[in-house]
Protein backbone atom coordinates (compact mmCIF):
# COMPACT_ATOMS: atom_id res chain seq x y z
CA UNK A 1 0.00 0.00 0.00
CA UNK A 2 1.23 3.61 -0.61
CA UNK A 3 0.07 5.26 1.97
CA UNK A 4 1.73 2.97 4.43
CA UNK A 5 2.11 6.02 7.23
CA UNK A 6 -1.32 7.15 6.82
CA UNK A 7 -3.93 6.69 9.69
CA UNK A 8 -6.55 4.22 9.04
CA UNK A 9 -9.34 6.69 10.15
CA UNK A 10 -8.87 10.23 10.34
CA UNK A 11 -11.48 12.73 11.49
CA UNK A 12 -11.41 16.40 10.93
CA UNK A 13 -14.17 18.51 12.76
CA UNK A 14 -16.64 15.61 12.35
CA UNK A 15 -20.25 16.65 14.10
CA UNK A 16 -23.83 15.37 14.34
CA UNK A 17 -26.69 17.71 15.40
CA UNK A 18 -29.94 16.67 15.72
CA UNK A 19 -32.84 18.54 15.95
CA UNK A 20 -32.88 19.11 19.93
CA UNK A 21 -29.57 18.12 20.59
CA UNK A 22 -25.66 18.18 19.28
CA UNK A 23 -24.43 14.33 19.57
CA UNK A 24 -20.92 15.16 18.81
CA UNK A 25 -18.99 18.64 18.38
CA UNK A 26 -16.12 18.80 16.06
CA UNK A 27 -14.18 15.66 16.86
CA UNK A 28 -10.91 15.33 15.43
CA UNK A 29 -9.15 11.53 15.68
CA UNK A 30 -6.51 9.79 14.04
CA UNK A 31 -6.21 5.79 14.52
CA UNK A 32 -3.16 4.31 12.94
CA UNK A 33 -3.30 1.17 11.01
CA UNK A 34 -2.96 -1.83 13.45
CA UNK A 35 -3.78 0.06 16.51
CA UNK A 36 -6.56 -0.99 19.08
CA UNK A 37 -8.34 2.55 19.53
CA UNK A 38 -10.83 2.60 22.60
CA UNK A 39 -13.80 5.42 22.54
CA UNK A 40 -14.77 5.47 26.47
CA UNK A 41 -17.41 7.92 27.59
CA UNK A 42 -20.45 7.70 29.91
CA UNK A 43 -24.02 6.85 27.89
CA UNK A 44 -25.02 9.74 25.60
CA UNK A 45 -21.64 10.78 25.30
CA UNK A 46 -21.53 10.43 21.53
CA UNK A 47 -19.60 7.15 21.12
CA UNK A 48 -22.04 5.77 18.90
CA UNK A 49 -23.21 8.13 16.80
CA UNK A 50 -19.62 8.48 16.17
CA UNK A 51 -19.25 4.30 15.20
CA UNK A 52 -22.55 5.60 12.68
CA UNK A 53 -21.18 8.24 11.35
CA UNK A 54 -17.36 6.86 10.63
CA UNK A 55 -19.44 3.49 9.08
CA UNK A 56 -21.65 5.03 6.84
CA UNK A 57 -24.57 4.47 8.87
CA UNK A 58 -25.36 8.10 9.63
CA UNK A 59 -24.39 11.16 7.43
CA UNK A 60 -22.43 13.82 10.06
CA UNK A 61 -23.69 17.22 9.95
CA UNK A 62 -20.00 18.71 9.70
CA UNK A 63 -16.42 18.08 8.98
CA UNK A 64 -15.07 15.17 7.17
CA UNK A 65 -13.56 11.97 7.99
CA UNK A 66 -11.52 9.09 5.98
CA UNK A 67 -11.88 5.27 6.23
CA UNK A 68 -9.51 2.94 5.22
CA UNK A 69 -8.65 5.82 2.63
CA UNK A 70 -11.98 6.70 1.57
CA UNK A 71 -14.35 9.87 2.38
CA UNK A 72 -17.36 8.65 4.64
CA UNK A 73 -19.48 11.13 2.67
CA UNK A 74 -17.95 10.76 -1.16
CA UNK A 75 -16.94 7.01 -0.98
CA UNK A 76 -19.13 5.71 0.87
CA UNK A 77 -19.03 1.93 -0.89
CA UNK A 78 -15.72 2.02 -0.46
CA UNK A 79 -15.94 2.68 3.06
CA UNK A 80 -18.31 -0.06 3.79
CA UNK A 81 -16.36 -2.79 1.42
CA UNK A 82 -12.90 -1.92 3.33
CA UNK A 83 -14.50 -2.36 6.85
CA UNK A 84 -16.28 -4.63 9.32
CA UNK A 85 -18.50 -3.73 11.84
CA UNK A 86 -19.93 -5.60 15.05
CA UNK A 87 -22.82 -3.45 16.36
CA UNK A 88 -24.31 -2.70 20.16
CA UNK A 89 -26.54 -5.89 20.17
CA UNK A 90 -26.49 -8.52 17.73
CA UNK A 91 -27.40 -7.28 14.75
CA UNK A 92 -28.29 -10.75 12.86
CA UNK A 93 -31.45 -12.31 11.96
CA UNK A 94 -32.47 -15.14 13.96
CA UNK A 95 -33.86 -17.16 11.39
CA UNK A 96 -31.31 -17.37 9.66
CA UNK A 97 -27.77 -19.69 10.57
CA UNK A 98 -24.72 -18.71 10.61
CA UNK A 99 -23.84 -20.16 7.34
CA UNK A 100 -26.26 -18.96 5.38
CA UNK A 101 -25.45 -15.75 7.30
CA UNK A 102 -22.11 -16.04 6.58
CA UNK A 103 -22.83 -17.14 2.45
CA UNK A 104 -24.99 -14.28 2.17
CA UNK A 105 -22.38 -11.62 3.39
CA UNK A 106 -19.57 -12.62 0.67
CA UNK A 107 -22.43 -12.40 -2.07
CA UNK A 108 -22.86 -8.93 -0.47
CA UNK A 109 -19.46 -8.69 -0.86
CA UNK A 110 -19.07 -9.07 -4.30
CA UNK A 111 -17.79 -13.02 -3.91
CA UNK A 112 -19.18 -15.13 -6.18
CA UNK A 113 -21.01 -18.15 -4.73
CA UNK A 114 -17.98 -20.85 -5.07
CA UNK A 115 -15.88 -18.19 -3.02
CA UNK A 116 -18.81 -17.06 -0.54
CA UNK A 117 -18.89 -21.03 0.19
CA UNK A 118 -15.16 -21.44 0.61
CA UNK A 119 -15.07 -18.05 2.88
CA UNK A 120 -17.72 -19.65 4.78
CA UNK A 121 -15.82 -22.83 5.50
CA UNK A 122 -12.62 -20.38 6.44
CA UNK A 123 -14.78 -18.21 8.98
CA UNK A 124 -16.29 -21.39 10.32
CA UNK A 125 -13.27 -23.35 11.26
CA UNK A 126 -11.55 -19.92 12.81
CA UNK A 127 -14.12 -19.13 15.12
CA UNK A 128 -15.26 -23.19 16.02
CA UNK A 129 -18.64 -22.86 14.28
CA UNK A 130 -19.20 -25.61 12.55
CA UNK A 131 -20.53 -27.40 15.69
CA UNK A 132 -23.80 -24.85 15.34
CA UNK A 133 -23.36 -23.47 11.51
CA UNK A 134 -26.40 -24.39 10.55
CA UNK A 135 -28.89 -24.20 13.98
CA UNK A 136 -30.97 -20.49 13.83
CA UNK A 137 -28.91 -17.31 15.19
CA UNK A 138 -32.16 -17.37 17.52
CA UNK A 139 -30.68 -20.04 19.41
CA UNK A 140 -27.66 -19.31 20.62
CA UNK A 141 -26.10 -18.38 23.19
CA UNK A 142 -25.15 -14.97 23.68
CA UNK A 143 -21.30 -15.84 23.29
CA UNK A 144 -21.79 -17.72 20.19
CA UNK A 145 -24.10 -14.97 18.35
CA UNK A 146 -21.10 -12.79 19.04
CA UNK A 147 -18.58 -15.23 17.33
CA UNK A 148 -20.90 -15.16 14.72
CA UNK A 149 -21.65 -11.72 14.55
CA UNK A 150 -17.77 -10.83 14.67
CA UNK A 151 -17.01 -13.49 11.69
CA UNK A 152 -20.21 -12.04 9.60
CA UNK A 153 -17.99 -8.36 9.88
CA UNK A 154 -14.52 -9.96 8.61
CA UNK A 155 -15.94 -12.15 5.94
CA UNK A 156 -14.73 -8.64 3.56
CA UNK A 157 -11.59 -8.96 5.09
CA UNK A 158 -11.46 -5.58 6.74
CA UNK A 159 -8.76 -3.31 7.12
CA UNK A 160 -10.82 -1.28 9.61
CA UNK A 161 -13.05 -2.73 12.29
CA UNK A 162 -15.37 -1.33 14.21
CA UNK A 163 -16.74 -2.79 17.61
CA UNK A 164 -19.18 -1.35 18.96
CA UNK A 165 -19.44 -2.19 22.66
CA UNK A 166 -19.35 -5.78 21.44
CA UNK A 167 -19.18 -7.61 25.02
CA UNK A 168 -21.99 -6.12 26.39
CA UNK A 169 -23.91 -9.25 28.07
CA UNK A 170 -21.15 -11.56 27.43
CA UNK A 171 -20.61 -14.04 30.66
CA UNK A 172 -16.43 -13.57 31.88
CA UNK A 173 -15.37 -16.35 29.53
CA UNK A 174 -16.92 -15.39 26.49
CA UNK A 175 -15.82 -12.12 26.52
CA UNK A 176 -12.25 -13.46 26.98
CA UNK A 177 -12.69 -14.71 24.08
CA UNK A 178 -13.31 -12.37 22.28
CA UNK A 179 -10.49 -10.24 23.64
CA UNK A 180 -8.19 -12.63 22.69
CA UNK A 181 -10.12 -12.65 18.90
CA UNK A 182 -9.30 -8.74 18.94
CA UNK A 183 -6.08 -9.25 19.87
CA UNK A 184 -4.76 -11.36 17.39
CA UNK A 185 -6.67 -9.66 14.93
CA UNK A 186 -4.70 -6.21 15.61
CA UNK A 187 -1.49 -7.97 16.12
CA UNK A 188 -1.11 -11.00 13.80
CA UNK A 189 -2.65 -9.29 10.80
CA UNK A 190 -3.01 -5.40 11.08
CA UNK A 191 -6.72 -5.13 11.46
CA UNK A 192 -7.16 -1.76 12.66
CA UNK A 193 -9.51 -1.95 15.40
CA UNK A 194 -12.17 1.01 16.64
CA UNK A 195 -14.18 -0.17 19.94
CA UNK A 196 -16.14 1.09 22.07
CA UNK A 197 -16.85 -0.22 25.75
CA UNK A 198 -18.23 0.68 28.86
CA UNK A 199 -16.27 -1.73 30.41
CA UNK A 200 -12.49 0.09 31.86
CA UNK A 201 -10.81 -3.18 32.21
CA UNK A 202 -11.77 -4.31 28.92
CA UNK A 203 -10.12 -0.52 27.57
CA UNK A 204 -7.19 -1.61 29.71
CA UNK A 205 -6.68 -4.74 28.41
CA UNK A 206 -6.79 -4.25 25.00
CA UNK A 207 -6.29 -0.86 23.51
CA UNK A 208 -2.98 0.93 22.52
CA UNK A 209 -4.79 4.29 22.75
CA UNK A 210 -7.98 5.45 24.14
CA UNK A 211 -10.31 8.22 23.78
CA UNK A 212 -12.65 9.81 26.43
CA UNK A 213 -16.05 11.49 25.18
CA UNK A 214 -17.83 13.71 27.30
CA UNK A 215 -20.69 15.29 25.85
CA UNK A 216 -19.85 15.24 22.24
CA UNK A 217 -16.07 16.09 22.94
CA UNK A 218 -12.75 14.06 22.66
CA UNK A 219 -11.43 15.66 25.85
CA UNK A 220 -8.76 12.86 26.23
CA UNK A 221 -6.89 10.68 24.04
CA UNK A 222 -3.65 9.21 24.98
CA UNK A 223 -1.74 5.38 25.70
CA UNK A 224 -3.73 4.21 28.70
CA UNK A 225 -0.34 4.23 30.84
CA UNK A 226 0.11 8.07 30.06
CA UNK A 227 -3.70 8.72 31.08
CA UNK A 228 -3.48 6.84 34.08
CA UNK A 229 -0.04 9.09 35.01
CA UNK A 230 -2.21 12.34 34.67
CA UNK A 231 -4.82 10.88 36.97
CA UNK A 232 -2.67 10.89 40.19
CA UNK A 233 0.27 9.58 41.82
CA UNK A 234 0.96 6.09 42.80
CA UNK A 235 0.14 4.99 46.59
CA UNK A 236 2.86 2.81 48.38
CA UNK A 237 1.54 0.77 51.60
CA UNK A 238 3.40 -0.70 53.86
CA UNK A 239 2.54 -3.09 56.45
CA UNK A 240 4.28 -3.42 59.62
CA UNK A 241 4.48 -6.18 62.41
CA UNK A 242 2.70 -3.94 64.83
CA UNK A 243 0.82 -0.42 64.68
CA UNK A 244 4.15 0.70 67.07
CA UNK A 245 6.62 -0.15 64.39
CA UNK A 246 4.26 1.59 61.87
CA UNK A 247 3.93 4.38 63.77
CA UNK A 248 7.78 5.21 63.79
CA UNK A 249 7.69 4.62 60.28
CA UNK A 250 4.97 7.20 59.98
CA UNK A 251 7.17 9.32 62.13
CA UNK A 252 10.16 9.55 59.99
CA UNK A 253 8.65 9.79 57.03
CA UNK A 254 6.53 13.02 57.74
CA UNK A 255 9.83 14.32 59.05
CA UNK A 256 10.92 12.98 55.43
CA UNK A 257 8.54 15.28 53.56
CA UNK A 258 6.78 12.42 52.61
CA UNK A 259 3.25 12.86 51.77
CA UNK A 260 1.16 10.44 53.27
CA UNK A 261 -1.92 8.88 52.22
CA UNK A 262 -4.81 8.93 54.60
CA UNK A 263 -6.99 6.48 52.77
CA UNK A 264 -5.13 3.80 54.33
CA UNK A 265 -6.92 3.07 57.99
CA UNK A 266 -5.29 -0.33 59.50
CA UNK A 267 -2.74 0.91 62.19
CA UNK A 268 -0.21 -0.90 61.17
CA UNK A 269 0.35 0.17 58.22
CA UNK A 270 1.52 3.39 56.26
CA UNK A 271 0.42 4.29 52.83
CA UNK A 272 2.53 7.24 51.36
CA UNK A 273 1.89 8.65 47.90
CA UNK A 274 4.91 8.39 44.97
CA UNK A 275 4.94 11.74 43.76
CA UNK A 276 8.28 10.96 41.89
CA UNK A 277 10.08 7.62 40.04
CA UNK A 278 12.21 6.00 42.33
CA UNK A 279 10.48 7.09 45.47
CA UNK A 280 9.98 3.50 46.78
CA UNK A 281 12.70 2.22 46.89
CA UNK A 282 14.05 5.40 48.68
CA UNK A 283 11.45 4.92 51.25
CA UNK A 284 12.54 1.52 51.66
CA UNK A 285 15.96 2.45 52.24
CA UNK A 286 15.04 5.02 54.76
CA UNK A 287 13.45 2.89 56.53
CA UNK A 288 15.69 0.28 56.04
CA UNK A 289 18.55 2.46 57.94
CA UNK A 290 16.55 2.61 61.27
CA UNK A 291 15.74 -0.77 61.25
CA UNK A 292 12.07 -0.48 60.22
CA UNK A 293 11.44 -3.38 57.40
CA UNK A 294 8.00 -3.75 56.35
CA UNK A 295 6.69 -7.38 56.29
CA UNK A 296 4.70 -6.66 53.03
CA UNK A 297 4.07 -3.87 50.23
CA UNK A 298 1.67 -3.12 47.47
CA UNK A 299 2.02 -0.38 44.95
CA UNK A 300 -1.47 0.65 43.59
CA UNK A 301 -1.73 2.38 40.09
CA UNK A 302 -4.15 4.77 39.28
CA UNK A 303 -6.59 2.50 37.29
CA UNK A 304 -8.28 3.54 34.12
CA UNK A 305 -11.74 4.02 36.11
CA UNK A 306 -9.85 6.70 38.01
CA UNK A 307 -8.95 8.19 35.09
CA UNK A 308 -12.69 7.81 33.85
CA UNK A 309 -14.26 9.30 36.75
CA UNK A 310 -11.48 12.25 36.88
CA UNK A 311 -12.23 13.54 33.04
CA UNK A 312 -15.87 11.88 32.07
CA UNK A 313 -18.19 12.54 34.72
CA UNK A 314 -17.07 15.13 36.24
CA UNK A 315 -19.10 18.22 35.34
CA UNK A 316 -17.77 20.15 32.28
CA UNK A 317 -15.62 22.46 32.89
CA UNK A 318 -14.67 21.32 36.24
CA UNK A 319 -11.68 18.99 35.11
CA UNK A 320 -8.15 19.30 34.65
CA UNK A 321 -7.20 16.58 31.75
CA UNK B 1 -11.89 -20.41 22.27
CA UNK B 2 -9.19 -20.42 19.06
CA UNK B 3 -7.26 -17.08 18.30
CA UNK B 4 -7.95 -16.80 14.57
CA UNK B 5 -6.39 -18.22 11.37
CA UNK B 6 -3.87 -16.22 9.50
CA UNK B 7 -6.48 -16.97 6.59
CA UNK B 8 -9.50 -15.04 8.04
CA UNK B 9 -8.09 -11.82 7.66
CA UNK B 10 -5.72 -9.83 5.77
CA UNK B 11 -5.02 -7.41 3.08
CA UNK B 12 -6.70 -9.27 0.38
CA UNK B 13 -10.04 -8.12 0.11
CA UNK B 14 -12.58 -8.39 -2.79
CA UNK B 15 -10.98 -5.21 -5.05
CA UNK B 16 -14.75 -4.36 -6.99
CA UNK B 17 -17.51 -2.80 -5.16
CA UNK B 18 -20.35 -5.48 -5.78
CA UNK B 19 -22.75 -5.26 -8.21
CA UNK B 20 -26.32 -4.25 -6.60
CA UNK B 21 -28.19 -5.89 -9.33
CA UNK B 22 -26.30 -9.33 -8.76
CA UNK B 23 -26.82 -9.09 -5.02
CA UNK B 24 -30.49 -8.71 -5.66
CA UNK B 25 -30.98 -12.64 -6.17
CA UNK B 26 -29.15 -13.90 -3.08
CA UNK B 27 -31.35 -11.02 -0.76
CA UNK B 28 -34.60 -12.04 -2.68
CA UNK B 29 -33.60 -15.75 -2.11
CA UNK B 30 -33.24 -14.27 1.84
CA UNK B 31 -36.74 -12.92 1.39
CA UNK B 32 -37.96 -15.35 1.03
CA UNK B 33 -36.42 -18.24 2.80
CA UNK B 34 -37.51 -16.03 5.75
CA UNK B 35 -41.43 -15.59 3.86
CA UNK B 36 -40.92 -19.68 4.11
CA UNK B 37 -40.04 -19.44 8.13
CA UNK B 38 -42.84 -17.37 9.04
CA UNK B 39 -45.58 -19.17 7.79
CA UNK B 40 -48.11 -16.53 9.23
CA UNK B 41 -46.71 -14.09 6.37
CA UNK B 42 -47.66 -16.81 3.48
CA UNK B 43 -50.89 -18.16 4.83
CA UNK B 44 -52.54 -15.62 6.78
CA UNK B 45 -53.72 -13.54 3.32
CA UNK B 46 -54.39 -16.65 1.68
CA UNK B 47 -56.71 -18.43 4.18
CA UNK B 48 -58.77 -15.28 4.90
CA UNK B 49 -59.42 -14.66 1.35
CA UNK B 50 -60.17 -18.81 0.92
CA UNK B 51 -62.46 -18.22 4.03
CA UNK B 52 -64.25 -16.01 2.68
CA UNK B 53 -64.50 -17.16 -1.39
CA UNK B 54 -66.43 -20.06 0.16
CA UNK B 55 -68.47 -18.02 2.88
CA UNK B 56 -69.18 -15.77 -0.25
CA UNK B 57 -69.99 -18.06 -2.71
CA UNK B 58 -71.89 -20.66 -0.64
CA UNK B 59 -73.77 -17.81 1.47
CA UNK B 60 -74.53 -15.42 -1.18
CA UNK B 61 -75.32 -18.12 -4.57
CA UNK B 62 -78.46 -19.19 -3.66
CA UNK B 63 -79.74 -16.03 -3.41
CA UNK B 64 -78.17 -14.02 -6.13
CA UNK B 65 -79.04 -16.27 -9.08
CA UNK B 66 -78.69 -13.75 -11.71
CA UNK B 67 -76.21 -11.21 -10.63
CA UNK B 68 -73.90 -13.11 -12.73
CA UNK B 69 -73.77 -12.73 -15.86
CA UNK B 70 -72.88 -15.82 -16.54
CA UNK B 71 -74.92 -17.45 -13.99
CA UNK B 72 -72.06 -18.28 -11.73
CA UNK B 73 -71.89 -16.56 -8.43
CA UNK B 74 -68.35 -17.53 -7.75
CA UNK B 75 -67.46 -15.13 -10.64
CA UNK B 76 -68.31 -12.08 -9.14
CA UNK B 77 -66.69 -13.04 -5.77
CA UNK B 78 -63.01 -14.39 -6.61
CA UNK B 79 -62.76 -11.26 -7.91
CA UNK B 80 -63.10 -9.75 -4.73
CA UNK B 81 -61.04 -12.26 -2.95
CA UNK B 82 -58.24 -11.63 -4.72
CA UNK B 83 -58.51 -8.08 -4.41
CA UNK B 84 -58.36 -8.42 -0.88
CA UNK B 85 -55.24 -11.31 -1.10
CA UNK B 86 -53.26 -8.10 -3.23
CA UNK B 87 -53.58 -5.95 0.05
CA UNK B 88 -54.08 -8.43 2.56
CA UNK B 89 -50.67 -10.41 0.89
CA UNK B 90 -48.88 -6.90 0.13
CA UNK B 91 -48.15 -6.37 3.62
CA UNK B 92 -45.27 -8.94 3.11
CA UNK B 93 -42.36 -6.75 2.28
CA UNK B 94 -43.05 -4.36 5.20
CA UNK B 95 -43.28 -7.41 7.86
CA UNK B 96 -39.90 -8.48 6.44
CA UNK B 97 -38.67 -4.81 6.68
CA UNK B 98 -39.84 -4.12 9.91
CA UNK B 99 -38.55 -7.83 11.12
CA UNK B 100 -34.84 -7.13 10.35
CA UNK B 101 -34.88 -3.34 11.79
CA UNK B 102 -36.52 -5.13 14.99
CA UNK B 103 -33.61 -7.92 14.71
CA UNK B 104 -31.22 -4.86 14.29
CA UNK B 105 -29.84 -7.35 10.65
CA UNK B 106 -31.64 -4.33 8.78
CA UNK B 107 -28.32 -1.87 9.61
CA UNK B 108 -26.17 -5.00 8.86
CA UNK B 109 -27.59 -5.02 5.60
CA UNK B 110 -27.09 -1.24 5.38
CA UNK B 111 -23.70 -1.86 6.02
CA UNK B 112 -22.89 -3.27 2.76
CA UNK B 113 -21.37 -1.52 -0.11
CA UNK B 114 -24.75 -3.35 -2.15
CA UNK B 115 -26.86 -0.03 -3.06
CA UNK B 116 -29.70 0.68 -0.55
CA UNK B 117 -32.10 0.14 -3.01
CA UNK B 118 -31.79 -3.44 -2.90
CA UNK B 119 -32.93 -3.89 0.83
CA UNK B 120 -35.92 -2.44 -0.22
CA UNK B 121 -36.57 -4.12 -3.40
CA UNK B 122 -35.55 -7.49 -2.06
CA UNK B 123 -38.45 -8.04 -0.05
CA UNK B 124 -40.95 -6.42 -2.26
CA UNK B 125 -39.91 -9.33 -5.21
CA UNK B 126 -40.29 -11.98 -2.56
CA UNK B 127 -43.43 -10.31 -2.04
CA UNK B 128 -44.58 -10.12 -5.79
CA UNK B 129 -43.82 -14.10 -5.43
CA UNK B 130 -45.79 -14.99 -2.54
CA UNK B 131 -48.51 -13.07 -3.59
CA UNK B 132 -48.86 -15.03 -7.22
CA UNK B 133 -48.59 -18.52 -5.38
CA UNK B 134 -51.55 -16.95 -3.19
CA UNK B 135 -53.41 -15.67 -6.08
CA UNK B 136 -52.32 -19.02 -7.94
CA UNK B 137 -53.75 -21.17 -5.02
CA UNK B 138 -56.86 -19.06 -4.55
CA UNK B 139 -57.96 -19.00 -7.72
CA UNK B 140 -57.21 -22.66 -7.68
CA UNK B 141 -60.02 -23.24 -5.25
CA UNK B 142 -62.19 -21.17 -7.40
CA UNK B 143 -61.66 -23.63 -9.79
CA UNK B 144 -62.54 -26.41 -7.11
CA UNK B 145 -65.87 -24.11 -6.57
CA UNK B 146 -67.10 -24.17 -9.93
CA UNK B 147 -65.20 -21.35 -11.60
CA UNK B 148 -65.44 -21.19 -15.24
CA UNK B 149 -64.09 -18.18 -17.26
CA UNK B 150 -65.35 -16.95 -20.72
CA UNK B 151 -61.82 -16.36 -22.01
CA UNK B 152 -60.51 -19.41 -20.63
CA UNK B 153 -57.37 -20.31 -19.40
CA UNK B 154 -55.81 -16.88 -20.61
CA UNK B 155 -58.19 -15.00 -18.43
CA UNK B 156 -56.97 -17.04 -15.27
CA UNK B 157 -53.92 -16.06 -15.93
CA UNK B 158 -54.52 -12.62 -16.32
CA UNK B 159 -56.73 -12.14 -13.01
CA UNK B 160 -53.57 -13.92 -11.17
CA UNK B 161 -51.31 -10.89 -13.09
CA UNK B 162 -53.62 -8.46 -12.04
CA UNK B 163 -53.66 -9.63 -8.43
CA UNK B 164 -50.06 -9.51 -8.30
CA UNK B 165 -49.98 -6.02 -10.69
CA UNK B 166 -52.13 -4.46 -8.13
CA UNK B 167 -50.51 -5.91 -5.11
CA UNK B 168 -46.83 -4.93 -5.97
CA UNK B 169 -48.18 -1.31 -5.17
CA UNK B 170 -49.69 -2.22 -1.93
CA UNK B 171 -46.41 -4.14 -1.75
CA UNK B 172 -44.34 -0.98 -1.96
CA UNK B 173 -46.56 1.04 0.08
CA UNK B 174 -46.22 -1.68 3.12
CA UNK B 175 -42.14 -1.88 2.44
CA UNK B 176 -42.42 2.19 2.59
CA UNK B 177 -44.56 2.69 5.81
CA UNK B 178 -42.35 -0.67 7.33
CA UNK B 179 -38.76 1.18 6.48
CA UNK B 180 -40.18 4.92 7.99
CA UNK B 181 -41.75 3.44 11.14
CA UNK B 182 -39.72 -0.10 11.64
CA UNK B 183 -43.51 -0.84 13.45
CA UNK B 184 -45.49 -3.81 12.68
CA UNK B 185 -48.85 -1.93 13.50
CA UNK B 186 -48.37 0.53 11.29
CA UNK B 187 -47.34 -1.95 8.28
CA UNK B 188 -51.21 -3.43 9.37
CA UNK B 189 -52.48 -0.23 9.30
CA UNK B 190 -52.30 -0.22 5.21
CA UNK B 191 -54.76 -2.91 5.03
CA UNK B 192 -57.01 -1.34 7.46
CA UNK B 193 -56.81 1.39 5.05
CA UNK B 194 -58.21 -0.33 2.07
CA UNK B 195 -60.44 -2.91 3.67
CA UNK B 196 -62.57 -0.98 4.26
CA UNK B 197 -62.52 0.14 0.71
CA UNK B 198 -63.43 -3.09 -0.31
CA UNK B 199 -66.87 -2.82 0.75
CA UNK B 200 -67.55 0.74 -0.40
CA UNK B 201 -67.64 -0.94 -4.05
CA UNK B 202 -69.62 -3.35 -5.93
CA UNK B 203 -68.42 -6.05 -3.17
CA UNK B 204 -71.06 -8.21 -3.83
CA UNK B 205 -73.01 -7.39 -7.51
CA UNK B 206 -72.14 -5.82 -10.50
CA UNK B 207 -72.10 -2.17 -9.93
CA UNK B 208 -75.23 -1.19 -12.52
CA UNK B 209 -77.16 -2.99 -9.59
CA UNK B 210 -75.60 -0.84 -6.81
CA UNK B 211 -78.24 1.95 -5.95
CA UNK B 212 -78.57 5.09 -3.82
CA UNK B 213 -75.49 6.10 -2.27
CA UNK B 214 -73.63 2.99 -2.67
CA UNK B 215 -73.50 3.73 -6.16
CA UNK B 216 -72.35 7.13 -5.87
CA UNK B 217 -69.77 5.46 -3.45
CA UNK B 218 -68.59 2.83 -5.73
CA UNK B 219 -68.21 5.23 -8.26
CA UNK B 220 -65.62 7.53 -6.75
CA UNK B 221 -63.74 4.30 -5.03
CA UNK B 222 -60.05 3.58 -6.39
CA UNK B 223 -60.89 0.26 -6.23
CA UNK B 224 -63.87 -0.15 -8.44
CA UNK B 225 -62.48 0.19 -11.61
CA UNK B 226 -59.78 -3.03 -11.03
CA UNK B 227 -62.58 -5.03 -9.32
CA UNK B 228 -64.71 -5.29 -12.19
CA UNK B 229 -61.40 -5.13 -14.70
CA UNK B 230 -60.83 -8.34 -12.74
CA UNK B 231 -64.62 -9.61 -12.67
CA UNK B 232 -64.76 -8.66 -16.46
CA UNK B 233 -62.15 -11.35 -17.00
CA UNK B 234 -64.69 -13.92 -16.35
CA UNK B 235 -67.77 -12.56 -17.22
CA UNK B 236 -67.15 -11.52 -20.73
CA UNK B 237 -65.11 -12.27 -23.46
CA UNK B 238 -61.72 -10.82 -23.42
CA UNK B 239 -61.97 -7.09 -23.98
CA UNK B 240 -58.81 -4.11 -23.36
CA UNK B 241 -61.47 -1.72 -23.12
CA UNK B 242 -63.08 -3.09 -20.13
CA UNK B 243 -59.23 -3.61 -18.38
CA UNK B 244 -58.11 -0.40 -19.10
CA UNK B 245 -59.47 1.80 -16.26
CA UNK B 246 -58.65 -0.77 -14.23
CA UNK B 247 -55.01 -1.68 -14.78
CA UNK B 248 -54.71 2.38 -14.86
CA UNK B 249 -55.36 2.62 -11.26
CA UNK B 250 -53.28 -0.38 -10.58
CA UNK B 251 -50.13 1.57 -12.15
CA UNK B 252 -50.99 4.52 -10.38
CA UNK B 253 -51.04 2.50 -7.03
CA UNK B 254 -47.47 1.27 -8.10
CA UNK B 255 -46.50 4.64 -9.20
CA UNK B 256 -47.48 5.85 -5.49
CA UNK B 257 -45.92 2.92 -3.54
CA UNK B 258 -42.95 3.18 -5.57
CA UNK B 259 -42.05 7.05 -4.71
CA UNK B 260 -43.33 6.55 -1.03
CA UNK B 261 -40.98 3.14 -0.98
CA UNK B 262 -38.23 5.69 -2.74
CA UNK B 263 -38.80 8.62 0.42
CA UNK B 264 -38.95 6.41 2.96
CA UNK B 265 -35.25 4.95 1.57
CA UNK B 266 -33.78 8.98 1.21
CA UNK B 267 -35.39 9.65 4.26
CA UNK B 268 -33.66 6.69 6.05
CA UNK B 269 -30.42 7.32 4.50
CA UNK B 270 -30.47 10.98 5.53
CA UNK B 271 -31.44 10.33 9.37
CA UNK B 272 -29.48 7.57 9.79
CA UNK B 273 -30.00 3.55 10.58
Amino acid sequence: MSNVAAPSIRAVGLGRNFAERTAVHRLDLEVNPGEVYGLLGPNGSGKSTTVRMLTTMLRPSLGTAQVAGADITRDPATVRRRTGVVLQGTALDPLMSARELLRLQGRLQSLTARQARARCAELLAAFDAQEFADTPVGKLSGGQRRRVDLAVALVQRPDVLFLDEPTTGLDPASRRGLWDQIRALSANHGVTVLLTTQYLEEADQLCDRVGILRAGRLIASAAPHALKEQAGDRVLTLRFRDAFAAGQARELLTARGEQLHTAEAAPHAVSIRLARPGADGETLLTLASVGLHAESLTVEEPSLEDVFLRLALTPEGATAA
Amino acid sequence: MSTIATAVVGPAGPSATPKSWAALGPLTARSLRSCLRTPALLLSPLLTSAFFLIIYEGQLSSVTTGVAPGGRYIDVVLPLCLLTTAFTGGATAGQLLVSDIGSGYHARLWLTPVGRWTLITAPVLAGVVVLTAQAAALTGLGLLLGLSPVSGALALLALIGATVLLGTGFLLLAAAVGLHTGNSSAVGSVTLVFFPLSFFTATFVPRDQLGGWMAHAADINPLTPPLEAMRSLLTAPWNEQNLLPGALVAIAILVVGAAAAHLALTRRTRTGV
